[in-house]
């Protein structure tokens, strides 16, 4: 089913009810001041009669290092999008989003330093802290993996996704602290776009005169431009589509191209390569352009359409490196909130967001995000200062 | 000075390869031996190994420059050198990066000496390219200044000694990319010499459990003597699904490729080695790569410090490991091109050519 057959489902299901009830919802947690019940917004599968379905729930008691949050600002992931026009198969129902800034309502991780107000971004994914891969660092791995707004709604309390006014954090998610100097607007997509394109960086050396070439422009691909400058590398190119580039990819410290342009003057020069457009034909472009050693880093083909059109011998003669990126580990969270702190002001970070949506207008929302016109769209489920 | 005789009154014999559609595909040639350059190494010949990728050449499926002298994998005698700074006598027994260098170009300085920007290879150059004593199916050859040589220890016979400087340096190079890791579990892709030498490289390292396939038609009887628990290529090990932490392509074939990606654990490491050539196309996708988080390293060649760890290997490995017995005949150098069809036939991991009366 195609996305805009999809929306016009969507709108057509009663979106002033859905409207009305929030607005009622809303008004009883301005009268009352402890949030007995949380409001979400469950997705039931593209094919479902009611794709989006509010619900008003009362939040569960929190157990031991749990945390109840309330989602501050959420942002649109483009698997998300991905998600609603039937790309990606989640499980169902659930609550989708992954990408938020919170605050700390309550808690019960008496170790901690959190206070109740606490700004927060949190690691997308929840593990163990003790298999295999997380202890050796790989812990989007985890055995006992859970993600955010990729969680059946019967797992766990179901406060599992950012399309919600709150979220219940367990006890195996890491947490760090937003500092006052970024926005909210900013802080929302730390973590799943930063968090990632940090998880991405571990693998680039720091290399003298570094040239850097960027496939795609999209929010992973502005962050990866200036964090490769960041990292010192003097020339970062980022390429985007002709219908449609952002406009932010010099503001980003990086060469605009567009991604039919050959740079033939780059031919076996270039350090990095770094996908993340989710196409898999720039590939053979990528390879032509790195230098012998060079590393090829993937992250946006997550997709099943993304077969290489290459050869190893390619691979071989050229000694390449082809490193794929999914997710990333708690550490990398950490390093995306203070390479954010520090560059907060050196980059467009807050231009690039689009507008913000309330909670009853995801399905707005999500039609623009589908539009890629911005780094990003917003929701907002609360009215918070 | 040790290295001061005069080399022009000395002949060489040399067998000159002239292309695949050429009425004389062999030629021998006696020549005088020509004056040695500064930093330059005359050394004969002691035994030469056909490496696969020579096979492929003169089977039509590669191509190299033409007239050559092929042949890069020997075990080497000192004759006369010009490296007064170094400790080399007469009589050395040596080993050789098939590699000549600059090292200073950007790929010598980041240790990737294998792509200089100068590069010359052994057995991979024309007649006309210096010396024209380039190539190992000769009585001698000449080792230019921009290439390191290695001693070898008494402990390491002839035999054992040829392949160092292909087969065994190119493993050590893949193994600087393996990490050491509790309860390692390997699949090695192929039963050739690289395949068995990275099964021993792998089981030195540490690793617990190595598995190497060959082909139902004729694999290695020596796999398990190797440290590998023998499999075909066309079993399917399901118990190891998602299990393997390094996988090793060293049999050419990119078909296999979408098995090892299966075996891999996330977050593991494939290492590509043997497909250099065009038709190793691969059918995956990049989501396979993403999802598990992979690492996919393509190894070439290798630089000078592998040498160094191949002959330490080696010297330190050479009687756990039937290193000798994988080894086939030496044909004399008239013999050549017997002993390439042996070779063709993969009966053994390496047949030998033995160019001088030592």
């Amino acid at each position: 089913m195609s996305g805009g057959r999809i929306l016009l489902r969507i709108f057509s299901h009663g979106k002033s009810r859905v409207s009305e009830w929030f607005h009622s919802v809303q008004t009883k947690n301005k009268l009352k001041t402890d949030p007995i019940s949380g409001a979400r917004t469950v997705f039931n599968g593209v094919d479902s009669k009611t794709m989006f379905a509010p619900q008003n729930i009362p939040l569960p008691e929190l157990a031991p290092g749990e945390i109840l949050a309330k989602v501050r600002l959420a942002s649109i992931c483009m698997s998300d999008v991905h998600t609603i026009t039937g790309h990606r198969i989640e499980p169902t129902p659930s609550v989708l989003g992954h990408e938020a800034v919170v605050e700390v309502v309550d808690h019960r991780r008496p170790e901690s330093n959190l206070a109740i107000g606490d700004r927060l971004t949190f690691s997308v994914a929840d593990c163990c802290g003790n298999c295999e891969f997380c202890l050796k660092g790989l812990n989007q791995k985890c055995v006992k993996l859970f993600k955010y707004g990729h969680a059946k709604l019967s797992d766990g309390s179901g406060y599992n996704g950012c399309y919600a006014t709150h979220i219940i954090l367990r006890r195996g998610t890491h947490v760090v602290k937003i500092p006052d100097v970024i926005s909210d607007r900013c802080a929302a997509p730390i973590n799943c776009s930063l968090a990632t394109t940090m998880a991405a960086m571990e693998h680039v050396p720091k290399i003298k005169n570094g040239r850097a070439f960027v496939q795609g422009d999209g929010i992973l691909g502005l962050y990866t431009s200036a964090a490769l400058r960041e990292h010192g590398f003097e020339k970062v190119y980022c390429s985007g589509t002709r219908l449609q580039r952002s406009k932010f990819i010099d503001r980003f410290g990086a060469i605009p191209l567009y991604n039919d342009e050959v740079l033939h003057e780059e031919t076996n020069k270039i350090d990095i390569v770094v996908e993340v457009c989710g196409v898999s034909s720039v590939v053979n472009d990528g390879f032509r352009m790195l230098k012998p050693g060079g590393i090829y880093l993937f992250l946006g083909m997550v997709h099943p359409h993304s077969q290489l059109n290459i050869t190893g011998e390619q691979i071989i003669r050229k000694c390449l490196t082809i490193q794929g990126i999914h997710n990333y580990a708690p550490r990398h969270l950490d390093q995306a909130v203070q390479f954010l702190a520090k560059t907060i002001r050196r980059y467009p970070y807050e231009e690039v967001m689009g507008p913000t949506y309330d909670l009853p207008d995801l399905p707005a929302a999500m039609k623009l995000a589908i539009g890629k016109q911005y780094g990003r769209v917003l929701v907002k489920p609360n009215m918070v200062n | 000075m040790i290295g001061n005789q005069d080399t022009e009154s000395m002949l060489g014999t040399r067998t000159i390869f002239n292309g695949i559609h050429s009425s004389e595909i062999f030629t021998s040639e006696t020549v005088s031996l020509p004056e040695l350059g500064p930093g330059e190494i005359l050394v004969k010949v002691r035994l030469a190994s056909i490496c696969m990728s020579d096979v492929h050449t003169i089977t039509g499926h590669r191509i190299e420059p033409t007239p050559s002298v092929l042949g890069h994998e020997a075990v080497v005698e000192v004759v006369t050198h010009r490296r007064p700074e170094s400790d080399l006598s007469e009589g050395d027994r040596l080993t050789f990066s098939v590699a000549d260098c600059c090292n200073k170009c950007e790929f010598c300085l980041k240790g990737l000496n294998q792509k200089c920007t100068k590069l010359f290879k052994y057995g991979h150059a024309k007649l006309s390219d210096g010396s024209g004593f380039n190539g190992c199916y000769a009585s001698h050859i000449i080792l230019r200044r921009g290439t390191h040589v290695v001693k070898i220890p008494d402990i390491i016979p002839d035999r054992c000694a040829a392949p160092i400087n292909c087969s065994l340096a190119t493993t050590m190079c893949a193994m600087e990319f393996v990490p050491k890791i509790k309860n390692g579990r390997a699949f090695i892709q192929g039963d050739g010499i690289l395949g068995l030498y990275t099964c021993a490289a792998l089981r030195e390292l540490g690793y617990d459990t190595v598995y190497c396939s060959g082909m139902r038609i004729r694999r290695s009887e020596f796999i398990d003597r190797f440290g590998a628990i023998p499999l075909y290529n066309d079993e399917v090990l399901h118990e190891e699904i998602n299990k393997i932490d390094v996988v090793v392509e060293v049999c050419g074939v990119s078909a296999v490729v979408n098995d090892g990606i299966r075996l891999l654990k996330p977050g593991g490491l494939y290492l590509f080695l043997g497909m250099v050539h065009p038709h190793s196309e691969l059918n995956i996708t990049g989501e396979q790569i993403i999802r598990k988080c992979l690492t996919i390293k393509g190894i070439h060649n290798y630089a000078p410090r592998h040498l160094d760890q191949a002959v330490d290997f080696l010297e330190k490995t050479i009687q756990k490991y039937p290193y000798d017995e994988v080894m086939g005949p030496a044909y004399a150098l008239s013999d050549l091109s017997a002993a390439m069809k042996l070779s063709i036939e993969k009966v053994y991991s390496r047949v030998l050519v033995k160019p001088n009366m030592t």
